[in-house]
């Protein structure tokens, strides 16, 4: 028997009894379904953080005052250390290094701004001319600060977009001046737009010089230094040579974190798999579900058609048909239900992401791979038994069956 | 050379601690093209011959020899091939599948030999209309009567060309005129087709109109004679 004629028979049967089969897909529905769902997020929130460090901008190391010995998340920005990161080590940094090709050096604080009769408390950041290369956030009109402005203490400031909104009201800001923590400040540069990153609204920030922002917030130290490695294959090299000159200018005393970037990641990378894991316990315990219902269905279908089989056999099946003509009736059940919840599983995803600009969740080509061997799997496991029960039956006892 | 012979054919059932004889030592030739009928009352013993007949089931002893090949000892696909190719079946209760239409009832067999569904089609076709049975093709057996139904069942039979018809009380379930048109189909098939009948059937009547009647009893062949033909 050709298989395409078993797959005839097989639907023939299910449409039998329409109401049976389907209610004995749902499981399999539910959870293709949430596989679909689970999984589509998962690749969804990769691709999210993935855009979100490829936005911070790459090859990135950063080095934090004070020695965390966990790895990941950044620490506290304002946390208090016993050596603080200066100007020189910066400086150190910038004469000595060979493995990276800038150094940057931050500073962040909070303080009111003013223009006209609006005022604004909104994220300060005090910085050098790197700062926009480095993080790949280019001005979008205007420049942003430079070397020679750090070097001067120049009171000049770029701003973001919401700052242009909720200040400027959209009135072209270049050569305005501007309040920042009580100091005039002119305004030189705005910023491209950048979006939400992490729930901060990067485009609600006011950039000024660095020097300048040591002498309002009366600091000495710097947030961070970033480090931008020459490649990426470098990293490694470039850790370890920061690590030595950071040793050399704190008088060998290893005072100071170093985050890669890396390091983030594979944070990232550590939940995604811890969630993945979870999306297939579910995905097991509703198949096993699932295929117990198609099992259970299958037994009943099997005595329904005790006679059937015997007349089968009468005119020639082999054994091997009954098995196959069970088992891929089985699987048909499975398969539908497979293609069911894949179904319900787009749908959901395209409202989703249509209601969700922000977040969107992805689609993998290989999610359609997965539901599709799933729902063959669970037929053919929950198959196998009533199938052979079927192909084992004696056909004289099938032929009287009543 | 015979088309069927059974050389010391005995079936023996084990039902818990008791072997029940089926058949006893049963020695029985059939050529091409005979007509015959085996009658016996119930539980004489007539339908398990005619189960090994059909390869639905093997002897417990004693050898089957099917144009000549020892069928004893198939597996289930040769076996499976017999039943298919070789041999026809009709039951007392028809046994067609309702969810069928007539045509596909028929075609049942081509299923299990590779017969695309076009030709099978038209063989189920012409094994109806040898059936004397037209314009019921896309009926399902419940909107048949019995005697159609019981002709969609000889056109499934015939519809791979089989050696021999194997006729389970054919007539059992129909009344008297139906089952004379039915008797007398499988005649005109015996004749023009040369297609060999064996009939197993307790009516005397019935088993008047073969021309070789074989009679059992416990298990045992007790008569096998040639019989005048005569008429229902």
């Amino acid at each position: 028997m050709e298989l395409y004629e078993f797959f005839k028979t097989a639907i023939q049967s299910a449409l039998l009894n329409k109401w049976r089969t389907f209610l004995t897909t749902l499981g399999i529905v539910i959870g293709v379904y949430s596989v679909v769902i689970l999984v589509s997020l998962g690749e969804g929130a990769k691709l999210y953080f993935a855009d979100l460090f490829s936005g911070m901008g790459s090859n990135l190391l950063i080095v934090l005052p004070g020695k965390k010995d966990t790895k990941g998340g950044a620490p506290h920005p304002m946390i208090n250390t016993v050596r603080k990161l200066s100007l020189s080590d910066m400086e150190f940094l910038k004469k000595r290094g060979r493995t990276f090709e800038t150094v940057n050096g931050l500073i962040m604080g909070g303080g009111n701004t003013k223009y006209s009769n609006r005022q604004r408390d909104l994220m300060i950041i005090g910085t050098n001319e790197t700062f926009s290369y480095i993080h790949n956030m280019p001005v979008e009109s205007g420049s942003f600060i430079s070397a020679e402005d750090v070097l001067s203490k120049k009171k000049v400031a770029v701003i973001g977009h919401t700052v242009l909104k909720e200040l400027f009201h959209n009135e072209n800001p270049l050569g305005k001046q501007m309040t920042v923590a009580g100091g005039r400040f002119t305004v030189i540069g705005i910023m491209q737009s950048k979006g939400q990153s992490l729930g901060i609204d990067m485009d609600d920030i006011v950039y000024i010089p660095l020097t300048v922002a040591m002498d309002i917030f009366n600091q000495e130290g710097l947030t961070r230094i970033t480090v931008k490695a020459n490649s990426a294959s470098n990293i490694d090299a470039s850790i370890e040579e920061v690590t030595d000159l950071m040793k050399k200018a704190h008088s060998g005393n290893e005072d100071f974190t170093i985050i890669s970037q890396k390091d983030m990641l594979s944070t990232f990378e550590k939940i995604a798999a811890t969630m993945q894991l979870v999306v297939l316990g579910i995905a097991s315990i509703s198949l096993l579900v699932g295929g117990i219902g198609i099992m259970n269905i299958m037994l009943v279908t099997v005595k329904e058609k005790t006679r059937e089989i015997g007349i089968r056999i009468a005119v020639g099946a082999r054994r091997i048909d009954i098995l196959i003509q069970f088992l891929i009736e089985s699987i048909t059940i499975s398969l539908l239900g497979g293609i069911i919840g894949l179904l319900l599983g787009l749908l959901t995803i395209v409202i989703f992401n249509s209601l969700v600009p922000d977040f969107q969740v992805r689609l993998t080509p290989w999610i359609f791979m997965l539901s599709f061997g799933f729902s063959v799997f669970v037929g053919v496991v929950f198959g196998v038994f009533p199938a052979r029960r079927a192909a084992n039956m004696n056909p004289i006892d099938a032929l009287r069956y009543e | 050379m015979a088309l069927i012979e059974l050389k010391n054919v005995s079936k023996i059932y084990h039902l818990g601690s008791e072997d029940v004889i089926a058949l006893n030592n049963i020695n029985l030739k059939i050529e091409k093209g005979e007509f015959i009928s085996i009658i016996g009352p119930s539980g004489s013993g007539k339908s398990t011959l005619m189960h090994i007949l059909g390869c639905l089931e093997s002897p417990t002893k004693g050898d089957y020899f099917f144009d000549g090949v020892n069928v004893k000892d198939f597996g289930d696909s040769r076996l499976a091939y017999m039943r298919n190719r070789r041999i026809g079946f009709v039951f007392q209760n028809y046994n067609l599948l309702p969810q069928f239409n007539v045509l596909s009832n028929v075609a049942l067999p081509l299923l299990y030999c590779g017969i695309g569904s076009k030709e099978r089609n038209r063989m189920a076709a012409e094994a109806l209309r040898s059936a004397n049975l037209t314009h019921r093709n896309r009926h399902r057996p419940g909107e048949l009567s019995g005697g159609e139904r019981q002709r969609v069942a000889i056109a499934r039979a015939i519809v791979n060309n089989p050696d021999i018809i194997l006729a389970d009380e054919p007539t059992g379930n129909l009344d008297q005129k139906v089952g004379k048109e039915i008797i007398s189909l499988f005649k005109g098939l015996n004749k023009e087709k040369n297609v060999t009948v064996v009939l197993v059937t307790h009516d005397l009547n019935v088993a008047a109109m073969a021309r070789r009647i074989v009679r059992i009893l416990d298990g045992e062949i007790i008569e096998d004679k040639e019989n005048n033909i005569g008429t229902l």
